[in-house]
């Protein structure tokens, strides 16, 4: 009942907020709902056996095809669900400073998306997942065709077919694995014990893959997100890299590694090096990028190179590392995303070759952008940087090169952010007007991200403990399989 | 007795509530507050350190503090916990006690400056990023204040950001040191899967167990990272450049300790280093060739600040020599003297641009001897120290690194005293042309308040006396801070000098002969007559190549920062908008054309249509008849 | 009285086959190959009866009545059919004043 509550308090509120309209009390309201949603989670994590799988939702929908109504969540999900709904109410929040038209609309929305993105991270059925996984495209969809900026139209559809292709794969090859199963279900639980051959594995893995590289994305599939990124609003940017693209992290360890542990293994080594090299490549773009938000989005790009290459490194350090870097992107971009608002809020572009020396005039603000950058660039006793250690370890006992070249994205990720704080924020005033340093909303926004991240670098066992129970678990399955 | 896990989480524990205190309140402080606040909190900490010393007993090996688990997670459990024994605590003196004298003096120095508050905040939190460094009981832990002290460099370089330049500097120390980290982070991934563990005191045991190989490869690594951190070929270009930050900043952070923190490292690890004879060498050539590299360029400097900075890293050369050879406590020891005379140097060099006002190009000085006369006194101590003339501390410390060059091979201990009286002849170049002759500026020279020349004249008699810590045996000691080190790195005990004490007095009396005869020949070129080199551009082909410094940074940047550009650019310009986006479009485009073939079968002519239907009723037909 | 269905059972299946696919493919003929709209109709219509036929000739020879109840449901829905194309063939014969199919090529591409 409690997961029931979780999807329909996003849900029912949304449907309120287009009812009713209100324009000046839906931001106050939206906020209302995700700090509920946040309290339903705690209080979610606070009863929480670690190392259980809880499926307390079950019912029928459409039995020949396997679809059941199934909740549940192990760890893996609660971390996931924790990120999305500590993540939501900033996102909500980022609404205060930006502005858009349309207030009412753009919550529902984002709460609409919220309350799917629950479901895709509780469902327990294969179809059920699917169904979540698309919906929540939808409202994204409408958020960016409608408050998008330059090209808007282009891009989002660009954006709306590609992934949808990859949803189409992900489809496939879920009927493809319930056709298999008998009696017909597309219970994860199900799936999970599915012994297909290995040359069926072979081709199944990248009908599975294929959705969830797109979704990150990893390299080559990258190519609608800078663009996309860059185009949408503050807030759908916030939704997109905070926390949509961890839907294809988590699809891989319930879909991917279970269902065809076999193409792992075969795949696994293309797949690290693709995201390694995506990574750096990402990172090495990012340098030279003049537009602020478009640097976040390849700096994202790296980030998730590193994290996919983490994940495949299929052991318990590189799948927690993976899994706790998610958490600490999530935080990463929201509150990167937040300055580049706060940035161009104060003067008016998000070039970095118009800004420069805004320290002089914004010291708070250069303050805190600079503790965010921290995080970005993984210093120790930063979240980030927990993270990263255990992939490199995961990744080194796989292979040397590989740590190798995700080691070196931390040289290339201090090369850029460095570079952009420079030229955003040091070097000479050059503002005549006057401008506003950070104020209340500002703090208010900031500061808890930035306490979250110093928190957990300095004590992760929370948040280690949580995943370490399913990641083992699911691990020893996966050995027995080979 | 008191809780030793308490006062030992203290010592970096003062720093940090100093660092957050004057942080939080940076608005709020006026005056002199900030910097008494910060040099009360490492005083503290050097209260604490001492009293640690004191009841610390070598003979009872390493205490941990445990202060609870960090990353605990499978079979990698790294605590958070600090580790006392007689290396840290070497270390833990040096930098609380040459912190307190930097943050008094700094209170003097940064006094007008408008962010005096932020400043001593940073100086603090370096002060914690550093103890945590050398404190800390794994590798991880060390890991954290070596970036940590990365930072606080980044930040203090940059200290005033309004100046491109001084951003441009911080930033290449940062992305230097990350290049090392590189191999430091490798060198404990490769450590920990075959250990199994990051524990200083367990991979040390389980350190026998491993092959050569294995050793060789993990130390190379993580002698990558100390390249890094102490400026070494080839990474060593950022360090002069990080003289952009305020003085006390070179001289705690570019002097004293964090450039130590490789040397730290690798006496830390003198186990496995010791396992692995090719990476010594590697160690002891690397030191040689930065240790002349670095001399050869000090020569020719002009600024005060980089001709320190210069003997820095040819004095860091020297020591990662003694490491090359196995000689730990020779090692510990010149870092320990070094702190002394060269934060004396630095914070001597800051008290004369102080008195002048900013001014550092030493061709528009002279004659300070008479005006500011203390400085003069403790610099030329200090210089005397650096050059190693018998009594001064830095005599001592550098003859045991020659004496064991010497065992080892006398080619090398030419080339090192060779290079000894390079650094001699630049450092009175420095002396001379700052203090004798007559004055070349425009600016009222002013001796620096108290606050400043207090701990110039402590750390004086430090320099003049430090080599009683380790006094050889040949004058009658017992070598104490080699024994005292031996508890703590075992790679100490295994040192050993083969030479004869008759040897040994020959060697030092031939060095003491040549650094006076040198100091001579500098007194007759810089004191006598200023003899000023031109810019480089006007000077013959080895000048030239010395002080444009061996086009190393030419060479970088033609070599990494400008195809690094260049790739940033074509990746983003060829990669992603000529091959990656088009190919993305590309699908769009070959939907888009093939329904623009696919609908021209729509004719519109329903006779046709009919006809077609018909036909594909038949086909289908027969395909159900004959079952294909 | 003799039953109607042993009086077509009468004449052998052969017949109405024969008879069947012959009218069908008269039908199908008109259907194809004119182009009054008109004529397509009926040769729509033939196509309808010569099923109907098969199917009552069938259900005779099956002693199942479903196959001439099928055939009632045919002939109705065939009426159905007729009204709205007569309709469709009004509408075109006042647009586009013929009742020639070729007239109708508007709808492509």
């Amino acid at each position: 009942m409690v997961l029931l509550a979780l999807l329909l308090i996003p849900f029912l509120t949304a449907l309120a907020l287009m009812a009713t309209r209100p324009t000046n009390a839906a931001r106050g309201i939206a906020l209302l709902s995700t700090i509920a949603s946040l309290g339903v989670v705690l209080m979610l994590w606070y009863s929480f056996v670690p190392g259980q799988t809880w499926t307390p939702v079950q019912y029928d929908w459409v039995p020949w095809l396997g679809l059941r109504f199934a909740l549940g969540y192990d760890g893996i999900s609660l971390l996931m669900l924790l990120l999305t709904a500590v993540v939501f109410p900033f996102i909500i929040g980022a609404g205060y400073t930006q502005k858009l038209q349309h207030p009412s609309m753009v919550n529902a929305l984002l709460l609409f998306t919220q309350s799917f993105l629950f479901g895709v991270f509780t469902a327990q059925n294969g179809f059920l997942f699917y169904i979540f996984y698309e919906l929540s495209l939808v409202p994204v969809f409408f958020l960016l065709l409608y408050w998008g900026g330059e090209r808007r139209r282009a891009i989002t559809v660009r954006f709306f077919i590609y992934t949808l292709l990859g949803g189409l794969m992900l489809l496939f090859g879920l009927a493809y694995c319930v056709m298999q199963t008998s009696p017909i279900s597309s219970d994860f639980a199900v799936l999970q014990t599915l012994h297909l051959p290995a040359n069926t594995q072979i081709w199944l893995f990248w009908a599975l893959f294929l959705a969830f590289a797109i979704k990150l994305p990893i390299f080559p599939f990258h190519s609608w997100q800078p663009d996309t990124y860059t185009m949408a609003p503050l807030q759908g940017t916030m939704v997109l890299g905070g926390v949509m693209l961890k839907m294809g992290l988590y699809g891989i360890l319930k879909f991917v590694f279970p269902i065809v542990p076999v193409g792992v293994e075969y795949w696994r080594d293309t797949v690290i090096w693709l995201s390694l090299f995506g990574a750096l490549y990402a990172g090495i773009i990012a340098f030279r990028q003049q537009d602020l938000k478009r640097l976040v989005a390849y700096s994202s790009l790296s980030h998730v190179g590193l994290l996919c290459a983490g994940l495949f490194a299929a052991n318990t350090y590189g799948i927690s590392g993976s899994l706790y870097q998610a958490f600490a992107h999530a935080i990463l971009v929201v509150s990167m995303l937040y300055i580049v608002g706060a940035l161009k809020e104060r003067t008016g572009t998000s070039e970095l070759g118009a800004m420069g020396g805004l320290k002089s005039k914004l010291p708070r603000l250069a303050a805190l952008f600079f503790l965010v950058m921290v995080n970005a660039i993984a210093l120790p006793l930063t979240q980030s940087f927990v993270g990263e250690w255990l992939m490199f370890n995961g990744l080194w006992q796989l292979n040397g090169w590989m740590a190798f070249a995700a080691v070196a994205t931390i040289i290339v990720g201090a090369v850029y952010m460095l570079y952009a704080y420079q030229r955003a924020m040091l070097g000479p005033d050059r503002w005549k007007m006057d401008m506003a340093d950070a104020g209340r909303n500002d703090h208010l926004f900031l500061v808890p991200l930035i306490a979250i991240t110093l928190v957990l670098g300095f004590y992760p066992a929370p948040i280690l403990d949580l995943v370490n129970g399913p990641v083992q678990q699911m691990l020893s399955t996966l050995t027995a399989l080979y | 007795m008191v809780n030793t896990t308490l006062l030992t989480a203290l010592v970096p524990g003062l720093p940090l509530l100093g660092a957050i205190l004057i942080a939080t309140f940076r608005r709020s402080l006026k005056g002199n507050t900030a910097g008494m606040l910060g040099t009360l909190t490492i005083g503290s900490a050097f209260a604490l350190s001492v009293m640690l010393f004191l009841g610390f007993n070598p003979a009872a090996g390493p205490q941990t503090a445990h202060l609870f688990d960090w990353i605990h997670l499978g079979g990698m459990n790294i605590p958070f916990a600090f580790q006392v024994d007689a290396l840290s605590l070497t270390m833990m003196l040096i930098v609380t006690g040459v912190g307190t004298l930097i943050h008094l003096y700094s209170i003097g120095y940064m006094h007008d400056d408008q962010r005096v508050s932020t400043f001593f905040a940073l100086l603090n939190l370096f002060t914690f990023a550093m103890l945590v460094l050398v404190m800390g009981a794994n590798y991880v832990m060390t890991f954290i204040g070596w970036e940590g002290v990365g930072l606080c460099s980044y930040l203090l370089i940059g200290f005033w950001y309004t100046t491109p330049a001084y951003n441009y500097a911080a930033r290449k120390a940062f992305v230097m040191n990350r290049i090392g980290d590189l191999g430091f982070v490798l060198g404990l991934a490769w450590l920990f899967s075959v250990t199994g563990t990051l524990n200083f005191t367990e991979v040390f045991d389980k350190a026998s167990n491993l092959d050569t190989a294995t050793l060789t490869g993990i130390t190379l690594l993580l002698f990558v990272g100390a390249i890094g951190k102490s400026a070494q070929l080839p990474l060593f270009t950022w360090l002069p450049d990080a003289m952009a930050g305020p003085t006390p900043v070179s001289a705690l952070i570019h002097a004293a300790t964090m450039v130590t923190a490789g040397i730290y490292l690798i006496v830390r690890s003198s186990v496995l280093f010791e396992a692995a004879p090719f990476t010594q060498d590697v160690i002891l050539y690397t030191g040689l060739i930065t240790a002349l590299v670095a001399a050869t360029i000090g020569v020719f400097q002009n600024d005060i600040k980089k001709v320190l900075a210069y003997s820095t890293v040819s004095q860091l050369g020297y020591m990662f020599v003694a490491l090359g050879l196995g000689a730990y406590s020779a090692g510990m020891f010149h870092v320990t003297t070094h702190a002394f005379f060269k934060a004396l140097l630095f914070l001597g060099a800051g008290s004369v641009i102080h008195a002048l006002g900013g001014e550092q190009d030493i061709r528009k000085m002279g004659g300070l001897k008479g005006t500011i006369k203390i400085t003069y006194i403790t610099f030329l101590l200090g210089t005397l120290a650096i050059s190693g003339l018998f009594p001064f501390s830095g005599f001592f410390s550098k003859d045991a690194i020659l004496a064991h060059a010497f065992d080892r091979s006398p080619v090398l201990y030419a080339l090192l005293l060779g290079g000894a009286l390079i650094t001699t002849f630049y450092m009175f170049r420095l002396l001379f042309l700052t203090f004798y002759g007559s004055y070349r500026g425009d600016k009222h020279p002013h001796e620096s308040p108290a606050v400043m020349t207090v701990p110039l004249m402590v750390l004086a008699v430090l320099s003049v006396a430090g080599g009683m810590l380790n006094l050889p045996h040949v004058f009658g000691g017992h070598e104490p801070m080699k024994h005292y080190l031996e508890s703590a790195a075992e790679g100490v005990s295994s040192e050993y000098l083969h030479l004869s004490a008759t040897t040994e007095w020959a060697l030092m009396g031939l060095s003491t002969l040549l650094v006076v005869l040198v100091i001579f020949i500098a007194y007759g070129r810089f004191a006598k007559k200023a003899t000023l080199y031109l810019e480089a551009d006007e000077l013959s082909f080895f000048p030239r190549l010395f002080a444009r410094k061996w086009y190393i940074d030419d060479l970088y940047e033609k070599l990494f920062e400008k195809p690094y550009g260049w790739f940033s650019s074509k990746f983003s310009s060829i990669g992603e908008d000529r091959v990656m986006v088009p190919l993305m479009n590309g699908a769009g485009r070959v939907t888009q054309k093939a329904g623009q073939v696919l609908r021209l079968a729509q004719t519109g002519n329903m006779s046709f249509y009919l006809f077609a239907m018909v036909a594909g009723i038949i086909v289908f037909l027969i395909m159900t008849l004959y079952g294909v | 009285m003799e039953s109607l269905t042993s009086v077509i059972r009468q004449v052998p299946i052969e017949h109405y086959l024969f008879l069947s696919f012959v009218l069908f493919s008269i039908g199908l003929a008109g259907v194809l190959f004119r182009r009054n709209t008109i004529i397509i109709l009926m040769c729509l219509e033939l196509m309808f009866n010569s099923v109907n036929l098969l199917l009552t000739a069938f259900s005779a020879y099956h002693n199942d009545p479903g196959g001439q109840v099928f055939v009632f449901f045919i002939m109705l829905v065939a009426a159905a059919e007729v009204t709205v194309g007569l309709a469709i063939l009004v509408m075109m014969k006042r647009n586009v004043d013929s009742v020639d199919i070729n007239q109708l090529n508007r709808l492509k591409w």
